[in-house]
């Protein structure tokens, strides 16, 4: 018995020994860890935007004519002319070289053409083979790309579009024309497509009474007549604004291969980066477009991992096998160890909130669920200057300013973000004006009971979280956060974890009577998702619709001078803060570790899980 | 032998179709995959005629009918993320599956075995201790973690093989290890307990007694006869490697058909769970029933029915 009790020692203590020093180096704890000097680099770019009022004499033929005769018409136009940019880097003239490894947690199969594109497929696509209508830049301005110049008519109704000349689709699918940029918008909006903003796409440029034209080789007129209100056209064609992506493809190829050959087999485009494989799931390879028209790419090749583990990325990246990946902000601490890391940092990235359900202020017998008013954060009376609504409106600003936004920002997201008071407007804040200043929910959880105290709920209430997940850091947990938060003042929580898929049908039927943590990508302007989720039409609703949202977000769509548009969107900003009726949490900055073999290099826009311009990615000196 | 044979033949039909009822039930439980498809703004028109599109507008019944009757004609139907048949989706990852089964498999017996029989000889011994370690690690310790460790000491510290993908000859070693390990502990506690029992045996005692070399009675007299049981356990035991890869190919990137389940569950694409499902059962059953017949010739001992 005692030589067995013994041996079983002998055993454990054996396990425990190996166990320990299997766990010890590969910990990195072998060695005292060395100093490391991490080298941040802030990149700041500055774009010149000309903005020029030239008169451009336009010949319209006149409508009632006997004889053929053609009268001359002087127009002012508002003419957009920018120059390709990301133009901080001086032009290189070296010859591509060396294989560039990048990793994602998600590449998906191929999708090759408009029609099928999807995430995360439109979002590397268009930072590849394909290339947009238009870009954005750092500062979140659109900027050209196979769109020269643009030009819109005085009542913003007819869109003219000068397009790049000379500029030819990879292995000799010839030259890009007007027909290519009809062909894929076509194509994007074929039946079958599940592409996001469908609606609004058809919308605009196939407009009931107007529709695109080719006005020659190089020239495309789009006629929003019918559409409703006037709308930017960038809006919903840059390849920055994610579900707006459309990539440009070549009409003659895929009619060539035929659309479902298309789509999976061959990729053709105009981008710095040419397809040679694609093995779903495992890598996509791409080779540098030699001369091409914009940039020649400083790497002869490039291969797109798809590795779904984040700890098998870190490894790689430890190893030398890739040059960037997507990464987990709670790997930062591992990545900054390795010697000569460096770390591409853009801010706003993301921006998460918190619903809060039920403010269904729009009298509609069509919803299933007449609004609750015995909910605390839900008032009887629309009226905002009734005693109802300010004893709503006190239990949401209390749930607000019990929140604790800097904290979270420091524990879920390792300090690499800011807090968020103004909702939808991440990328807008100088547009906000005199009231960045002021819309700030100041943590006071003194402050919050008081209010409580006063809408009559001193020993709080409780309230259904659903924890639904979205593809930005911290965004479950934060509801879970704010929960315990909101515990100090009386408020308990009883929370659910869902997936998206399963919360999203209480999204469209507004039949949700609590919160749900969500988040938005970089947007073209806070009115996309004021309009797309604050108002009676919209299909999905994050909790509220009353009617001066309703008055104001259909008199900003229908504004089309930028200026007077957001002047209508602050209003719509101050009163979403000032009446809390929903909790903006955080943005998230994005974040991607750059290896010692390359360096920083500009990246314009645009996602979270996606490395951009990786034309200009230098080799580290 | 004729009437276990039909008797098995029936159970596996059977069982089969369990699994395909098991399969098309849990994958409609775990979501749909419409949502996962579309963007947040997309209408109510735009999902309804995704759906339809996608066959998911019909009932349960009609939607496992179609599913059956595609299995019968041998056709898993399409991908509802790849828009490729999910037939042709499974025949190109079968090799890289096979391939780690198969030298997961090599790896198992090639340590197991020999272990087991040096642990048996050495009953005792600071050997036969490490060797329980050995086992014991390889039992008790999740593939995930196991995966990760291996990764990071013999790829990132000692920089010895890549780190996953299967790009390279070496690629293949961590996520065959990884996989192996609990069955190099299965083997060798198989061995090790049926070496024992032989070496007990009276065979063996009067082998020794009349002088035969010790290598010959442990290698040649005692290990064929300890045999049996770990090789019809090897049969099992290549069957689940094969089918049970799908934690190891996440892990090491591996582009097999454990990867292909998991990208099936995580985009709820029924038809590719459902095909990947059916084949590794296809390819389990049968491993079974190829042992269970092995068996009866190996064993003369044991009667069936």
């Amino acid at each position: 018995m005692r030589h067995n009790w013994f041996k079983c020692t002998n055993v454990l203590v054996t396990t425990s020994a190996m166990l320990i020093l299997m766990l010890f180096a590969a910990c990195g704890g072998s060695a005292p860890p060395e100093p490391v000097v991490v080298v941040k680099e802030v990149v700041k770019e500055v774009v010149v935007e000309k903005e020029v009022v030239k008169e451009v004499v336009k010949e319209v033929p006149k409508e009632v004519v006997v004889e053929k005769e053609v009268v001359k018409e002087v127009v002012v136009e508002r003419v957009v002319v920018a120059t390709p940019t990301v133009a901080s880097q001086p032009p290189e003239t070296q010859e591509p070289k060396g294989v560039l490894n990048i990793a994602y947690s998600q590449v998906g199969p191929p999708k090759f053409t408009p029609k099928v594109a999807g995430a995360p497929q439109t979002t590397i696509n268009v930072a590849t083979v394909w290339e947009s209508m238009w870009h954005s830049d750092a500062q979140g301005e659109t900027i050209p790309r196979l769109v020269k110049e643009w030009s819109a008519s005085p009542d913003g109704m007819v869109w003219t579009l000068k397009l790049q000349e000379g500029v030819q689709f990879h292995k000799g699918k010839g030259e890009f024309t007007a027909k290519d940029l009809i062909f894929s918008m076509n194509n994007s909006v074929e039946e079958g497509t599940v592409r996001g903003r469908l609606v609004q796409t058809k919308l605009i440029f196939f407009a009931k009474e107007g529709g695109m034209r080719a006005v020659d080789d190089h020239t495309v007129e789009v006629d929003t007549s019918g559409s409703g209100p006037r709308f930017d056209l960038t809006w919903y064609a840059t390849s920055a604004l994610l579900t707006g992506a459309i990539q440009i493809a070549s009409k003659n190829h895929v009619e060539a291969l035929g659309q479902d050959k298309a789509a999976v087999e061959d990729a053709i485009g105009t981008g710095p980066w040419e397809h040679i494989e694609h093995k779903t799931s495992e890598v996509w390879r791409l080779a540098a477009v030699e001369d091409h028209w914009r940039k020649t790419p400083n790497f002869a090749e490039l291969n797109i991992w798809e590795i779904s583990e984040e700890s098998t990325r870190v490894a790689n990246f430890q190893a030398g096998k890739l040059d960037s990946m997507h990464m987990s902000l709670e790997s930062l601490p591992v990545l900054k160890k390795i010697e000569g890391v460096k770390f591409m940092r853009l801010a706003g990235g993301g921006q998460t909130h918190i619903n809060i359900h039920g403010q269904m202020y729009v009298d509609r017998p069509d919803l299933a669920n007449p609004r609750n008013s015995d909910l605390p954060w839900i008032s009887s009376n629309p009226d905002t200057a009734s005693d109802e609504w300010d004893r709503a409106r006190k239990v949401r600003q209390a749930m607000s300013i019990s929140l604790d936004r800097q904290l979270i920002v420091d524990s879920l997201v390792s300090g690499e973000g800011i807090p968020n008071h103004v909702f939808g407007w991440m990328g807008f804040e100088s547009r906000l004006g005199a009231l960045k200043d002021t819309l700030v929910y100041k943590f006071d959880p003194e402050r919050a009971r008081q209010l409580l105290a006063e809408a009559r709920y001193a020993d709080g209430f409780e309230i259904d979280m659903a924890l639904t997940t979205r593809p930005f850091p911290g965004t479950v947990q934060m509801g879970e956060v704010a929960c315990t938060m909101w515990e100090e003042v009386g408020i308990r929580c009883s929370q659910t974890r869902s997936a998206m898929s399963a919360f999203r049908p209480k999204f469209v039927d507004r039949s949700w009577e609590g919160l749900n943590t969500h988040g938005l990508g970089p947007l073209p302007e806070p009115l996309v998702t004021y309009s797309s989720a604050m108002v009676t039409k919209g299909v999905i609703n994050y909790g509220i619709e009353h009617p001066f949202l309703e008055e104001k977000i259909t008199e900003a769509l229908a504004t089309f001078d930028p200026e007077a548009r957001f002047q209508l969107q602050r209003e719509i900003a101050q009163w979403v803060f000032d009446n809390a009726v929903i909790l903006p949490m955080y943005q998230v900055n994005w974040v991607f570790p750059i290896g010692p073999r390359i360096d920083l290099w500009d990246m314009a826009c645009c996602d979270a899980r996606t490395l951009f311009d990786l034309e200009h990615i230098p080799h580290r000196r | 032998m004729q009437r276990f044979l039909v008797r098995r033949l029936i159970l596996t039909v059977v069982t089969l179709w369990l699994v395909s009822v098991l399969v098309f039930g849990m994958a409609r439980i775990s979501g749909d995959p419409t949502t996962l498809l579309i963007d947040d703004y997309a209408s109510a028109q735009t999902l309804t005629d995704l759906r339809s599109s996608l066959g998911l507008d019909k009932s349960w019944p009609e939607q496992y009918w179609i599913f059956m009757k595609g299995i019968l004609h041998g056709e898993f139907g399409e991908s509802i993320v790849q828009k490729q048949p999910v037939g042709a989706l499974i025949q190109e990852r079968l090799v890289a599956t096979f391939h780690l089964g198969i030298a997961s498999f090599v790896f198992s017996m090639a340590v197991g075995m020999p272990l087991g029989v040096l642990s048996a000889i050495q009953r005792g011994s600071i050997f036969d201790n490490v060797s329980k370690v050995i086992a014991l690690i390889g039992q008790s310790a999740p593939p995930f973690w196991l995966g990760i460790m291996l990764m990071f000491f013999f790829a990132v510290k000692l920089g010895w093989v890549p780190p996953s993908g299967r790009q390279e000859a070496s690629s293949i070693v961590l996520p065959a290890v990884t996989l192996g390990w609990f069955f190099v502990a299965a083997n060798l506690r198989l061995v090790r307990s049926a070496m024992l029992d032989v070496m007990d045996s009276e065979y063996i005692k009067l082998a020794r007694a009349k002088g035969v070399p010790s290598l010959q009675v442990i290698w040649k007299h005692a290990l064929r006869n300890a045999l049996i049981p770990p090789l019809t356990f090897a049969g099992i035991t290549l069957g689940a490697l094969i089918t049970g890869s799908l934690v190891a190919e996440t892990v090491f990137a591996w582009p097999g058909l454990g990867q292909l389940a998991f990208m099936a569950v995580r985009d709820s694409d029924y038809p590719l769970l459902q095909g990947v499902v059916i084949t590794f059962a296809v390819f389990y059953l049968a491993t079974a029933f190829l042992v269970d017949i092995l068996y009866a010739y190996i064993d003369p001992r044991i009667r069936y029915g």
